[in-house]
């Protein structure tokens, strides 16, 4: 079983260790697709604002010369490739752990340059990049006064790419800081991997990206797209999970799978990032925003949890934060006594004493235990109540869903830690039937994992101040991107997470932010009301919660990507073998 | 203090006051009579009486006179308040009370300036909104912006009842464990920002000449988006105190009923001084 990137341990490569893995960079980036020679023999120099001053001479289709301010000239090899009236190339600086990927507009002289280099954050295998607006100094030419600009053209849109590697991805930009991505070749595990991007306006059709996967391998994919033909030239730098050494430029062609809304004012076009008044300015080259739960979550060990808990346990606490659009509380339960059988798995029976309390006990058992709980109708005839498994190691909690009107239930199962992290949540999903007088089981239907909201995505309002956006991007993963003030979307992260259909337009959702800060939300969204409720369950230093869960939903579009997941044949990719064969011939 | 004769006096005019039980409207409202005509460039005398005798009229200016400084002690010590809450320093505005004095809010009433007062400022406001630090963290944002004073020092100038309303800027970190708030405060958001309306209805007290806070009552009454603003102002809404100390180890000494739901437009409230023309009181 592979390992999801958020849980792979990649190498902490040394500085040294880069040096070594770039020197085969000095001959330029390999292509499956042949480059373009438009750029030998001409010789320029690019001006940035605030920024590098390079003077370029492009003596052959792979070779130049850089002077970079005017110093010392160093020779290195260097792809093209070109895109219309766009010429991208791409080159490393030999002896150093630099190097440059420069977008040209031919039409107006207009150049962007992403300075590149590794070594540059504490994880040096990290990709760090700084953009620099600029145009191409003609002699005799008045400058250019405007341009290339961030711009949110682009937010929101989804595309499925197919590299000349073989490489297939979905990417998607929900956000104008950071994009998510789904590898359906490389890695096959149909999860949303989010990273830190850049959105480029060329112009109406044609625009830059970039990312750089922070928390994961460190890998950085640039790219100019043009969106009227849907393809693309690009480069990608950096050090696979193999620590192999990825500089390759491609070419790809795609679709548009589909565009989010964007509910920024309509005078706001992207080309300043509207953080809030709180955001920190970036300190130095490179520096910005980057969402890294992966070092900032604490891991505790499952004793460690376990005290905290002993030590504070909150359920059900009306004020909090994510509760203030919660449904009303139901006491349909009060005074009503059942049993829910799962398939293969538990016989609990229960006693509901009123609105706020019940017994329940394993199938066989004499003795009742006494429980807190809480109860929603997310639907007619339909209850999705909690509570928690009290005095366990580790802690317990049960998330049932009652359909009385088909006699179904489906049980989420949770309790603390993983075999990564005590403070995380781990969890099964059981589907059965209820019984109790007056409901008729059927034998054979279940509640079922669904793949029906995969691709659709809604913001979702859990109080007037906290709204976050739900790409349900694959049957198995989701992400959540916040929104800025100007209600732009920003910081953006995913986990892996399970979908079951319920009734039509009734679905149950249940999320761990695994490797994140370990918490489960789990929900049942009626997509009838646009409303969803359920609860929240997490343990960590400061004790043990089960939280109530409201929001309010409105729909923010769709990505049309069903088609893509599932098992099936897939193409054979050759991207390992002839990659590593063509880095094996540079470094001979 | 006796309303029916405050009204039936005259600011100002010829009637003669009792220099035994002076009415403590009738000096305000002769100060204010005293301000609005130094303000309005001699458009009337200050409070000149008929056949004064120089010692009463002395003793009359001198009394004007102690009444606008009482007032104006006042002013200084609720500005003192505002502005020490603003910072966050908590310490500085518990000094600002009497030994015995006490604080009403949301529903509590916090009893003793080193008891419940400093329950209510230094660990409830102080740890909650600005961990315990001599300044606001950041995100915290108060400011109170005071205004529509009305003062009514008592006739033995020992005592003093005031009325300020206020308009503040509010904006506190949002507390959560949730990955969506880190995100938002990575993103420089995280913080809660609104408008609110509110009333102190306070009380004073002169201790060896200094005045301060025998009792401060603070009503929110309206609040509203930051960025809509008043116009889509709604009634307060603020989650008032349902345990008493030690229950809730913040919490007020006792519990009072929570005023009414206000009307976020605007709230009658009786005038406590007459009107300066008219001399009636309205009660709303």
């Amino acid at each position: 079983m592979n390992e999801p990137m958020h849980r792979f341990k990649y190498t902490k490569l040394s500085k040294e260790a880069i040096d070594g893995k770039l020197v085969p960079t000095a001959a330029g980036p390999i292509c499956m697709s042949e480059y373009s020679d438009f750029l030998s023999g001409k010789t320029f120099k690019i001006v940035t604002d605030n920024g590098p001053v390079l003077s370029y001479a492009f003596k052959s289709k792979n070779r130049l010369v850089l002077a970079e301010k005017g110093e010392t000239t160093v020779e290195s090899g260097y792809g093209a490739l070109t895109l219309k009236h766009v010429v991208f190339f791409s080159h490393m600086v030999p002896g150093t752990q630099k190097g440059f990927n420069v977008v040209l507009d031919l039409t107006n002289d207009l150049a962007t340059v992403f300075e590149v280099w590794f070594s540059g954050y504490k994880d040096n295998r990290e990709v760090q990049r700084q953009m620099y607006y600029g145009y191409i100094e003609i002699p005799g030419k008045e400058s250019p006064t405007t341009r290339h600009h961030l711009t949110n053209r682009i937010e929101g849109k989804g595309f499925h790419w197919i590299q000349d590697t073989g490489v297939e991805t979905l990417e998607f930009y929900p956000s104008i800081v950071s994009s998510s991505f789904v590898e359906l070749t490389r890695r096959g595990d149909e999860l949303t991997y989010c990273a830190p991007s850049d959105f480029i306006m060329i112009n109406d059709n044609m625009y830059i990206y970039d990312r750089v996967e922070c928390e994961f391998s460190g890998v950085m994919t640039i790219y100019v797209m043009d969106l009227f033909s849907v393809t693309q030239i690009g480069a990608r730098l950096g050090f696979n999970e193999k620590d192999a050494l990825e500089y390759y430029m491609f070419r790809g062609s795609g679709e548009i799978v589909g565009q989010l809304a964007v509910l920024e004012p309509f005078n706001d076009h992207g080309d300043k990032i509207a953080f809030g008044p709180n955001m920190t300015p970036a300190a130095k080259k490179g520096e910005r925003m980057v969402y890294r739960p992966l070092q900032s979550f604490a891991n505790m060990t499952e004793d460690e949890v376990h005290q905290a808990g002993l030590k504070k346990t909150t359920v059900f606490d009306p004020d909090a934060n994510m509760a203030a659009h919660s449904l009303p509380f139901s006491d349909f339960l009060a005074g009503k006594e059942l049993t829910v059988r799962y398939d293969d798995g538990p016989v609990w029976n229960y006693r509901f004493d009123d609105a706020k309390k019940l017994r329940w006990r394993r199938e066989g058992e004499a003795q009742w235990r006494e429980e807190a709980y809480r109860a929603f109708e997310p639907d007619d005839g339909m209850i999705f109540f909690c509570h928690l498994r009290s005095g366990t190691k580790p802690a317990e909690c049960k998330k049932i869903v009652l359909d009385f009107a088909n006699g179904l239930t489906t049980c989420v199962n949770s309790r603390m830690g993983t075999e990564y992290m005590g403070n995380e949540v781990s969890y099964q999903i059981a589907f059965g039937v209820i019984e109790m007088k007056g409901v008729e089981a059927p034998r054979y239907v279940r509640h079922a994992l669904t793949d029906e909201l995969a691709g659709r995505a809604f913001s979702w309002s859990y109080s007037d101040q906290m709204t976050s956006m739900h790409a349900y991007s694959t049957p198995h993963s989701a992400s959540w991107t916040i929104y800025m003030d100007n209600q732009a979307l920003g910081a953006q992260w995913s986990a892996p997470c399970k979908y079951v259909k319920l009734r039509d337009d009734v679905y149950l959702f249940s999320l761990v932010e695994e490797a994140c800060n370990g918490g489960q939300m789990t929900v049942v969204i009626n997509a009838k009301i646009m409303h969803d409720c359920g609860f929240g369950f997490s343990g960590g230093k400061n004790g043990l919660e089960i939280g109530i869960i409201g929001a309010l939903a409105r729909n923010i579009g769709c990505y049309d990507v069903k088609r893509f997941f599932g098992p099936k044949p897939r193409k054979s990719v050759n991207v390992d073998g002839r990659l590593e064969a063509k880095v094996s011939r540079n470094l001979k | 203090m006796n309303r029916e004769e405050t009204t039936s006096r005259s600011i100002g005019g010829p009637m003669k006051p009792s220099t035994e039980r002076r009415s403590f409207i009738w000096k305000t409202g002769a100060a204010f009579t005293a301000l609005f005509a130094a303000a309005s460039a001699g458009a009337s005398k200050p409070t000149a009486v008929k056949n004064e005798s120089l010692e009463d009229k002395v003793a009359r200016l001198s009394d004007q006179l102690g009444v606008l400084g009482d007032m104006n002690a006042i002013r200084k010590l609720h500005h003192a308040y505002g502005s020490g809450l603003d910072r966050g320093a908590y310490d500085d505005v518990i000094n600002l009370f009497a030994d015995d004095g006490e604080a009403r809010f949301n529903g509590g009433v916090f009893l003793g300036k080193n008891k419940g007062v400093r329950r209510l400022f230094v660990e409830h406001f102080g740890r909650g909104l600005a961990e315990n630090r001599k300044a606001p963290i950041q995100g915290f944002l108060l400011d109170h912006a005071q205004q529509e004073d009305i003062v009514e020092v008592a006739p033995d100038r020992q005592s003093a009842k005031a009325r300020f309303h206020c308009i503040v800027q509010s904006g506190v970190p949002v507390e959560s464990n949730s990955s969506l708030l880190a995100m938002a405060r990575l993103q420089g958001q995280g913080i809660a920002q609104w408008w609110e309306g509110g009333v102190f209805d306070n009380t004073y007290v002169k201790e060896k000449d200094v005045w301060k806070i025998s009792r401060l009552d603070y009503r929110a009454i309206w609040q509203a988006d930051y960025a809509l603003g008043r116009s889509y102002a709604r009634p307060a809404c603020v989650r008032p105190f349902s345990k008493t100390y030690p229950d809730d180890p913040t919490g007020p000494d006792m519990l009072i009923p929570p005023a009414p739901d206000a009307q976020a437009e605007t709230e009658p409230r009786r005038f406590l001084i007459p009107h300066p023309m008219t001399r009636e009181l309205w009660n709303g």
